[in-house]
Protein backbone atom coordinates (compact mmCIF):
# COMPACT_ATOMS: atom_id res chain seq x y z
CA UNK A 1 0.00 0.00 0.00
CA UNK A 2 1.16 3.20 -1.04
CA UNK A 3 1.22 6.91 1.41
CA UNK A 4 -1.43 8.31 -1.00
CA UNK A 5 -3.76 5.12 -0.51
CA UNK A 6 -3.32 5.44 3.14
CA UNK A 7 -4.14 8.54 3.49
CA UNK A 8 -8.61 7.50 3.78
CA UNK A 9 -6.85 5.14 6.14
CA UNK A 10 -5.51 7.74 7.84
CA UNK A 11 -8.72 9.58 8.60
CA UNK A 12 -10.67 6.16 9.74
CA UNK A 13 -8.20 5.43 12.34
CA UNK A 14 -8.02 8.86 13.55
CA UNK A 15 -11.58 7.70 14.10
CA UNK A 16 -11.09 4.94 15.46
CA UNK A 17 -13.23 2.81 12.72
CA UNK A 18 -10.78 0.46 11.30
CA UNK A 19 -10.33 -2.99 11.79
CA UNK A 20 -8.05 -4.59 14.62
CA UNK A 21 -5.48 -5.55 11.48
CA UNK A 22 -6.23 -2.26 9.51
CA UNK A 23 -5.26 -0.28 12.81
CA UNK A 24 -1.79 -1.67 13.44
CA UNK A 25 -0.74 -1.89 10.14
CA UNK A 26 -1.18 2.24 10.03
CA UNK A 27 -0.01 2.70 13.28
CA UNK A 28 3.38 0.68 12.18
CA UNK A 29 3.77 2.68 9.27
CA UNK A 30 3.61 6.14 11.23
CA UNK A 31 5.74 4.74 14.10
CA UNK A 32 8.39 3.76 11.51
CA UNK A 33 8.71 7.03 10.87
CA UNK A 34 6.43 8.34 7.62
CA UNK A 35 6.49 12.30 8.03
CA UNK A 36 3.72 12.81 5.35
CA UNK A 37 1.66 9.70 6.95
CA UNK A 38 2.74 11.31 10.68
CA UNK A 39 1.13 14.45 9.31
CA UNK A 40 -1.76 13.35 7.76
CA UNK A 41 -2.70 11.52 10.64
CA UNK A 42 -2.28 14.92 13.02
CA UNK A 43 -4.64 16.73 10.60
CA UNK A 44 -7.33 13.46 11.25
CA UNK A 45 -6.60 14.17 14.19
CA UNK A 46 -7.67 17.80 14.26
CA UNK A 47 -10.51 16.83 11.83
CA UNK A 48 -11.81 14.39 14.77
CA UNK A 49 -11.36 17.08 17.55
CA UNK A 50 -14.08 19.49 15.41
CA UNK A 51 -16.27 16.87 15.58
CA UNK A 52 -16.50 18.21 19.59
CA UNK A 53 -17.48 21.21 18.54
CA UNK A 54 -20.93 20.12 17.12
CA UNK A 55 -21.92 19.00 20.48
CA UNK A 56 -24.17 21.81 22.07
CA UNK A 57 -22.02 24.13 23.91
CA UNK A 58 -22.79 24.19 27.58
CA UNK A 59 -20.50 25.81 30.37
CA UNK A 60 -18.49 23.67 33.06
CA UNK A 61 -20.61 23.35 36.30
CA UNK A 62 -18.57 25.38 38.40
CA UNK A 63 -17.96 22.52 40.74
CA UNK A 64 -15.65 20.69 38.50
CA UNK A 65 -13.27 23.77 39.10
CA UNK A 66 -13.34 22.95 42.64
CA UNK A 67 -12.89 19.33 42.58
CA UNK A 68 -9.70 19.71 40.51
CA UNK A 69 -8.38 22.31 42.37
CA UNK A 70 -8.97 19.83 45.61
CA UNK A 71 -7.35 17.21 44.20
CA UNK A 72 -4.48 19.47 42.90
CA UNK A 73 -3.61 21.00 46.05
CA UNK A 74 -3.74 17.58 47.37
CA UNK A 75 -1.24 16.18 45.07
CA UNK A 76 0.73 19.66 45.29
CA UNK A 77 0.94 19.35 49.12
CA UNK A 78 2.05 15.93 48.93
CA UNK A 79 4.59 16.41 46.53
CA UNK A 80 6.10 19.77 48.45
CA UNK A 81 5.83 17.67 51.85
CA UNK A 82 7.71 14.70 50.13
CA UNK A 83 10.42 16.04 47.99
CA UNK A 84 11.96 19.59 48.92
CA UNK A 85 11.87 21.72 46.15
CA UNK A 86 8.29 23.75 45.91
CA UNK A 87 6.59 23.93 42.84
CA UNK A 88 7.01 26.50 40.29
CA UNK A 89 3.71 27.97 40.33
CA UNK A 90 3.14 30.87 38.58
CA UNK A 91 4.64 34.49 39.46
CA UNK A 92 3.33 34.59 42.85
CA UNK A 93 4.34 31.34 43.99
CA UNK A 94 7.39 32.58 45.90
CA UNK A 95 6.77 30.59 49.04
CA UNK A 96 9.24 32.16 52.10
CA UNK A 97 8.83 35.85 53.89
CA UNK A 98 11.39 38.69 54.48
CA UNK A 99 10.39 40.43 57.59
CA UNK A 100 10.40 43.99 56.85
CA UNK A 101 13.25 45.74 58.65
CA UNK A 102 11.38 48.96 59.78
CA UNK A 103 8.08 49.68 60.44
CA UNK A 104 6.46 47.67 63.01
CA UNK A 105 8.31 45.12 65.40
CA UNK A 106 6.93 42.02 64.36
CA UNK A 107 7.39 38.88 66.17
CA UNK A 108 8.94 35.51 65.53
CA UNK A 109 6.91 34.20 62.04
CA UNK A 110 6.27 30.92 61.17
CA UNK A 111 9.06 29.68 63.78
CA UNK A 112 6.67 26.72 64.54
CA UNK A 113 6.97 25.44 61.11
CA UNK A 114 9.40 23.15 59.89
CA UNK A 115 10.35 24.30 56.35
CA UNK A 116 9.06 21.79 54.32
CA UNK A 117 5.94 22.07 56.36
CA UNK A 118 5.91 26.01 54.97
CA UNK A 119 6.66 24.97 51.65
CA UNK A 120 3.96 22.59 51.69
CA UNK A 121 1.51 25.12 52.55
CA UNK A 122 2.20 27.76 50.58
CA UNK A 123 2.80 25.87 47.21
CA UNK A 124 -1.25 24.40 48.27
CA UNK A 125 -1.94 27.54 48.94
CA UNK A 126 -0.63 29.00 45.56
CA UNK A 127 -2.54 26.43 43.63
CA UNK A 128 -5.78 27.18 45.78
CA UNK A 129 -5.12 30.82 44.35
CA UNK A 130 -4.60 29.81 40.99
CA UNK A 131 -7.59 27.73 40.44
CA UNK A 132 -9.54 29.53 42.94
CA UNK A 133 -9.97 32.93 43.68
CA UNK A 134 -7.47 34.41 40.98
CA UNK A 135 -10.07 33.53 38.48
CA UNK A 136 -11.85 36.82 39.40
CA UNK A 137 -8.59 38.57 38.63
CA UNK A 138 -6.96 40.07 35.61
CA UNK A 139 -3.75 37.87 34.06
CA UNK A 140 -0.85 38.33 35.26
CA UNK A 141 0.72 41.38 34.04
CA UNK A 142 -1.70 43.27 35.81
CA UNK A 143 -1.28 41.72 39.17
CA UNK A 144 1.18 42.07 41.92
CA UNK A 145 0.80 40.07 45.45
CA UNK A 146 1.85 40.48 48.69
CA UNK A 147 2.21 37.31 51.05
CA UNK A 148 0.73 37.73 54.37
CA UNK A 149 2.67 35.53 57.55
CA UNK A 150 0.78 34.98 60.50
CA UNK A 151 2.70 36.46 63.79
CA UNK A 152 2.74 35.31 67.31
CA UNK A 153 -0.60 35.89 67.98
CA UNK A 154 -1.63 33.36 65.27
CA UNK A 155 1.47 31.90 63.37
CA UNK A 156 -0.59 29.48 61.54
CA UNK A 157 -2.43 32.50 59.68
CA UNK A 158 -1.69 33.25 56.25
CA UNK A 159 -3.22 35.30 53.64
CA UNK A 160 -2.34 36.98 49.90
CA UNK A 161 -3.39 40.35 48.80
CA UNK A 162 -3.28 41.21 44.73
CA UNK A 163 -2.92 44.55 43.71
CA UNK A 164 -5.04 44.76 40.71
CA UNK A 165 -2.86 47.22 38.87
CA UNK A 166 -6.05 48.32 36.28
CA UNK A 167 -8.80 48.78 38.62
CA UNK A 168 -6.36 49.93 41.49
CA UNK A 169 -7.90 47.73 43.54
CA UNK A 170 -6.41 45.10 46.31
CA UNK A 171 -7.91 42.09 46.82
CA UNK A 172 -7.26 40.36 50.38
CA UNK A 173 -8.03 36.95 51.32
CA UNK A 174 -7.17 35.11 54.46
CA UNK A 175 -6.78 31.51 56.30
CA UNK A 176 -7.02 29.88 58.99
CA UNK A 177 -7.70 32.63 61.37
CA UNK A 178 -8.74 32.57 64.71
CA UNK A 179 -11.80 34.61 65.38
CA UNK A 180 -11.31 38.49 66.69
CA UNK A 181 -11.34 39.10 69.68
CA UNK A 182 -14.97 39.36 71.77
CA UNK A 183 -15.91 43.37 70.46
CA UNK A 184 -12.93 43.37 68.09
CA UNK A 185 -12.62 43.24 64.27
CA UNK A 186 -10.21 42.49 61.48
CA UNK A 187 -8.54 46.02 60.19
CA UNK A 188 -6.26 45.40 57.12
CA UNK A 189 -3.51 48.31 57.23
CA UNK A 190 -0.97 49.70 54.09
CA UNK A 191 2.35 50.62 55.58
CA UNK A 192 4.02 53.36 53.26
CA UNK A 193 7.56 54.24 52.61
CA UNK A 194 7.40 57.26 54.85
CA UNK A 195 6.19 54.51 57.59
CA UNK A 196 2.80 55.74 57.46
CA UNK A 197 -0.07 53.49 58.34
CA UNK A 198 -3.31 54.06 56.16
CA UNK A 199 -6.59 52.00 57.78
CA UNK A 200 -7.77 50.16 54.51
CA UNK A 201 -11.01 48.21 55.87
CA UNK A 202 -12.01 45.91 58.25
CA UNK A 203 -13.37 42.41 57.63
CA UNK A 204 -14.08 39.44 59.40
CA UNK A 205 -13.35 35.88 59.29
CA UNK A 206 -15.98 32.69 58.91
CA UNK A 207 -15.97 29.71 60.39
CA UNK A 208 -13.42 27.95 58.74
CA UNK A 209 -11.04 31.11 59.40
CA UNK A 210 -11.43 32.67 56.14
CA UNK A 211 -11.74 36.02 55.58
CA UNK A 212 -11.85 38.53 52.34
CA UNK A 213 -12.07 42.07 51.29
CA UNK A 214 -11.56 44.18 48.53
CA UNK A 215 -10.08 47.79 48.68
CA UNK A 216 -9.95 50.29 46.49
CA UNK A 217 -6.44 51.61 46.77
CA UNK A 218 -5.61 55.56 47.20
CA UNK A 219 -3.77 57.34 44.68
CA UNK A 220 -2.04 60.56 46.84
CA UNK A 221 -0.02 58.15 49.19
CA UNK A 222 3.55 57.14 49.27
CA UNK A 223 4.77 54.24 47.39
CA UNK A 224 3.11 50.85 49.92
CA UNK A 225 6.31 48.56 51.06
CA UNK A 226 3.86 46.41 53.15
CA UNK A 227 0.34 45.20 54.72
CA UNK A 228 -0.67 44.29 57.89
CA UNK A 229 -3.85 43.09 59.82
CA UNK A 230 -4.54 44.59 63.42
CA UNK A 231 -7.46 43.98 65.72
CA UNK A 232 -9.31 46.46 66.66
CA UNK A 233 -12.74 48.18 68.05
CA UNK A 234 -15.35 47.39 65.77
CA UNK A 235 -16.09 49.77 63.39
CA UNK A 236 -12.36 50.22 63.08
CA UNK A 237 -9.41 52.53 64.42
CA UNK A 238 -7.73 55.08 62.93
CA UNK A 239 -4.28 54.44 63.50
CA UNK A 240 -3.34 50.31 64.96
CA UNK A 241 -3.82 49.97 68.57
CA UNK A 242 -4.08 45.82 68.53
CA UNK A 243 -2.12 43.17 68.27
CA UNK A 244 -0.34 42.29 64.47
CA UNK A 245 -2.05 39.11 63.22
CA UNK A 246 -0.69 39.08 59.64
CA UNK A 247 1.82 41.30 58.20
CA UNK A 248 3.61 41.06 55.10
CA UNK A 249 6.28 42.87 52.65
CA UNK A 250 5.29 44.16 49.34
CA UNK A 251 7.48 42.51 46.60
CA UNK A 252 6.79 45.22 43.75
CA UNK B 1 -5.38 23.34 9.12
CA UNK B 2 -6.14 25.43 11.99
CA UNK B 3 -8.11 23.11 14.59
CA UNK B 4 -9.75 24.83 17.38
CA UNK B 5 -6.83 26.62 19.54
CA UNK B 6 -6.49 29.86 19.77
CA UNK B 7 -2.96 29.51 18.64
CA UNK B 8 -4.26 30.25 15.05
CA UNK B 9 -5.79 32.83 13.12
CA UNK B 10 -9.00 30.65 13.02
CA UNK B 11 -10.34 32.59 10.32
CA UNK B 12 -7.69 32.53 8.01
CA UNK B 13 -5.78 29.43 8.93
CA UNK B 14 -2.76 31.22 8.68
CA UNK B 15 0.15 29.20 11.19
CA UNK B 16 1.15 30.30 14.46
CA UNK B 17 3.17 33.29 14.38
CA UNK B 18 7.44 33.25 15.29
CA UNK B 19 7.07 34.17 18.93
CA UNK B 20 3.26 32.38 20.22
CA UNK B 21 1.83 34.65 22.69
CA UNK B 22 2.61 34.00 26.61
CA UNK B 23 -1.46 32.36 26.64
CA UNK B 24 -1.33 30.30 23.43
CA UNK B 25 -1.73 26.60 23.92
CA UNK B 26 1.26 24.99 23.12
CA UNK B 27 2.89 27.59 25.40
CA UNK B 28 0.54 26.57 28.09
CA UNK B 29 1.46 23.13 28.17
CA UNK B 30 4.65 23.99 28.44
CA UNK B 31 4.40 25.71 31.38
CA UNK B 32 2.24 23.00 33.14
CA UNK B 33 4.94 20.44 32.10
CA UNK B 34 6.99 22.60 34.15
CA UNK B 35 4.10 22.59 37.04
CA UNK B 36 2.94 25.84 36.32
CA UNK B 37 -0.72 25.70 37.77
CA UNK B 38 -1.75 29.01 36.80
CA UNK B 39 -1.17 28.17 32.90
CA UNK B 40 -3.70 24.87 33.75
CA UNK B 41 -6.20 27.60 34.73
CA UNK B 42 -5.98 29.50 31.76
CA UNK B 43 -6.60 26.67 29.76
CA UNK B 44 -8.93 25.01 31.73
CA UNK B 45 -11.07 28.30 31.80
CA UNK B 46 -9.91 28.39 27.54
CA UNK B 47 -11.76 24.49 26.76
CA UNK B 48 -13.43 23.46 30.20
CA UNK B 49 -16.90 24.05 28.06
CA UNK B 50 -15.50 22.58 24.99
CA UNK B 51 -14.55 19.55 27.13
CA UNK B 52 -17.52 19.18 29.70
CA UNK B 53 -19.99 19.94 26.06
CA UNK B 54 -18.14 16.15 23.91
CA UNK B 55 -18.89 14.79 27.96
CA UNK B 56 -22.01 15.48 27.90
CA UNK B 57 -22.86 15.03 24.79
CA UNK B 58 -21.06 11.66 24.84
CA UNK B 59 -22.70 10.75 28.20
CA UNK B 60 -25.84 12.94 28.50
CA UNK B 61 -25.73 12.90 32.11
CA UNK B 62 -24.09 16.44 33.61
CA UNK B 63 -22.96 15.02 36.91
CA UNK B 64 -21.08 12.16 34.64
CA UNK B 65 -19.86 14.48 32.06
CA UNK B 66 -18.48 16.71 35.31
CA UNK B 67 -16.44 13.30 36.51
CA UNK B 68 -14.65 13.27 33.46
CA UNK B 69 -14.30 16.90 33.24
CA UNK B 70 -12.46 16.73 36.17
CA UNK B 71 -10.74 13.48 35.32
CA UNK B 72 -9.53 15.11 31.59
CA UNK B 73 -8.10 18.22 33.32
CA UNK B 74 -6.13 16.02 35.66
CA UNK B 75 -4.63 13.75 33.76
CA UNK B 76 -3.60 16.64 31.65
CA UNK B 77 -1.52 18.14 34.41
CA UNK B 78 -0.36 14.84 35.59
CA UNK B 79 0.53 13.61 32.56
CA UNK B 80 1.60 15.94 30.91
CA UNK B 81 4.50 13.96 29.30
CA UNK B 82 2.28 12.39 27.10
CA UNK B 83 1.86 15.04 25.33
CA UNK B 84 3.83 15.20 21.91
CA UNK B 85 3.13 18.93 19.51
CA UNK B 86 3.86 17.34 16.51
CA UNK B 87 1.09 14.97 16.49
CA UNK B 88 -1.65 17.72 17.09
CA UNK B 89 -2.40 20.60 18.93
CA UNK B 90 -3.13 20.89 23.01
CA UNK B 91 -7.06 21.44 21.87
CA UNK B 92 -7.22 18.36 19.75
CA UNK B 93 -4.90 16.12 22.45
CA UNK B 94 -7.83 17.44 25.26
CA UNK B 95 -10.33 16.10 23.06
CA UNK B 96 -9.24 12.55 22.26
CA UNK B 97 -8.51 12.73 25.78
CA UNK B 98 -11.71 13.97 26.75
CA UNK B 99 -13.55 11.09 24.08
CA UNK B 100 -11.98 8.35 25.00
CA UNK B 101 -12.31 8.92 28.88
CA UNK B 102 -15.96 9.55 28.43
CA UNK B 103 -16.11 6.53 26.34
CA UNK B 104 -14.54 4.12 28.61
CA UNK B 105 -16.82 6.04 31.37
CA UNK B 106 -19.93 4.78 29.88
CA UNK B 107 -18.54 1.55 29.14
CA UNK B 108 -17.78 1.15 32.25
CA UNK B 109 -21.10 2.05 33.65
CA UNK B 110 -19.42 2.58 37.73
CA UNK B 111 -19.83 6.12 37.50
CA UNK B 112 -21.57 7.64 40.96
CA UNK B 113 -23.37 9.82 38.83
CA UNK B 114 -26.84 8.32 39.76
CA UNK B 115 -26.01 9.05 43.51
CA UNK B 116 -25.68 12.63 42.17
CA UNK B 117 -28.57 12.88 39.70
CA UNK B 118 -31.16 14.74 42.19
CA UNK B 119 -29.70 17.69 42.12
CA UNK B 120 -29.50 17.97 38.49
CA UNK B 121 -31.79 21.04 38.33
CA UNK B 122 -29.29 22.73 40.89
CA UNK B 123 -26.47 22.19 38.76
CA UNK B 124 -28.09 22.84 35.65
CA UNK B 125 -28.99 26.27 37.46
CA UNK B 126 -25.40 26.74 38.37
CA UNK B 127 -24.23 26.04 34.98
CA UNK B 128 -26.18 28.99 33.18
CA UNK B 129 -25.09 31.40 35.51
CA UNK B 130 -21.34 29.76 35.44
CA UNK B 131 -22.08 30.06 31.21
CA UNK B 132 -22.38 33.94 31.72
CA UNK B 133 -19.61 34.71 34.11
CA UNK B 134 -16.79 33.11 31.97
CA UNK B 135 -18.44 34.19 28.76
CA UNK B 136 -17.94 37.89 30.24
CA UNK B 137 -14.53 36.84 31.64
CA UNK B 138 -13.47 35.66 27.98
CA UNK B 139 -15.43 37.17 25.50
CA UNK B 140 -12.71 37.01 23.03
CA UNK B 141 -11.71 33.28 23.24
CA UNK B 142 -15.87 32.44 23.75
CA UNK B 143 -15.78 34.65 19.93
CA UNK B 144 -13.29 32.76 18.86
CA UNK B 145 -14.68 29.26 19.60
CA UNK B 146 -18.14 30.45 18.96
CA UNK B 147 -16.85 31.40 15.39
CA UNK B 148 -14.94 27.68 15.20
CA UNK B 149 -18.05 26.28 16.21
CA UNK B 150 -19.79 27.91 13.18
CA UNK B 151 -17.34 26.66 10.58
CA UNK B 152 -18.00 23.13 11.97
CA UNK B 153 -21.56 22.69 11.60
CA UNK B 154 -21.00 24.36 8.51
CA UNK B 155 -19.04 21.49 7.51
CA UNK B 156 -20.93 18.64 9.19
CA UNK B 157 -23.89 20.64 7.89
CA UNK B 158 -23.03 19.72 4.01
CA UNK B 159 -22.33 16.09 4.75
CA UNK B 160 -25.21 13.38 3.51
CA UNK B 161 -27.54 12.81 6.01
CA UNK B 162 -25.95 9.28 5.95
CA UNK B 163 -22.48 10.66 6.03
CA UNK B 164 -23.49 12.71 9.62
CA UNK B 165 -24.76 9.88 11.29
CA UNK B 166 -22.06 7.22 10.65
CA UNK B 167 -19.74 10.22 11.38
CA UNK B 168 -21.47 10.61 14.71
CA UNK B 169 -21.97 7.62 15.78
CA UNK B 170 -18.23 6.50 15.09
CA UNK B 171 -17.27 9.64 17.03
CA UNK B 172 -19.55 10.27 19.96
CA UNK B 173 -20.86 6.80 20.41
CA UNK B 174 -17.41 5.20 19.85
CA UNK B 175 -19.04 2.23 17.20
CA UNK B 176 -16.90 0.54 15.11
CA UNK B 177 -18.00 -0.12 11.19
CA UNK B 178 -19.65 -3.33 12.25
CA UNK B 179 -21.46 -1.66 14.93
CA UNK B 180 -22.54 1.23 12.96
CA UNK B 181 -23.82 -1.14 9.95
CA UNK B 182 -25.80 -3.58 12.43
CA UNK B 183 -27.25 0.00 14.10
CA UNK B 184 -28.50 1.35 10.86
CA UNK B 185 -28.87 -2.44 9.11
CA UNK B 186 -26.67 -1.35 6.25
CA UNK B 187 -24.03 -3.47 4.56
CA UNK B 188 -20.57 -2.92 6.43
CA UNK B 189 -19.03 -1.44 3.11
CA UNK B 190 -21.44 1.34 2.69
CA UNK B 191 -20.67 2.37 6.40
CA UNK B 192 -17.27 1.98 5.67
CA UNK B 193 -17.84 4.32 2.67
CA UNK B 194 -19.99 6.74 4.50
CA UNK B 195 -17.83 7.32 7.12
CA UNK B 196 -14.68 7.60 4.74
CA UNK B 197 -16.43 10.09 2.74
CA UNK B 198 -18.23 12.34 5.57
CA UNK B 199 -14.35 12.47 6.98
CA UNK B 200 -12.39 13.49 3.73
CA UNK B 201 -15.45 16.23 3.10
CA UNK B 202 -15.05 17.42 6.55
CA UNK B 203 -11.33 17.48 6.16
CA UNK B 204 -11.64 19.47 3.09
CA UNK B 205 -14.22 21.90 4.12
CA UNK B 206 -12.29 22.53 7.72
CA UNK B 207 -9.15 23.00 5.38
CA UNK B 208 -10.78 25.65 3.84
CA UNK B 209 -12.46 27.43 6.34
Amino acid sequence: MTCDERQDLILLYAADALDAGEREAVAAHVAAGCARCAGALAEARAVMAAMALTAEPLAAPPGARDRLTSRLERSVTTTAATTSPPLAIADYARPGLQRPRKAWALGRVATALAAACVAALLSGLAVWFALHERARLPMAAEVQYVALQGGDTQPLARGRIFWDTVRHQWHVYAFDMKPPPAGRTYQLWFVTSESSRIPAGTFSVDAGGKGSLKVPLPQDIAPIVAAAVTDEPSGGSAQPTGSIHLLGKARW
Amino acid sequence: MDELSTNVNVASGDPPAAAPAPDADDVLMQRIARRDAHALEILYDRYSGAVYSLCHRILRDGPSAEDVLVDVFWELWDKCDRYDPGRGSAITYLTLIARSRALDYRRSKQGPAAARRAGASEVAAAESEGALERARDRPFEQAVLAERRQQVLRAVNALTPEQRRAVELAYFDGFSHSEIAERLDKPLGTVKTWIRQGLIHLRRSLRNA
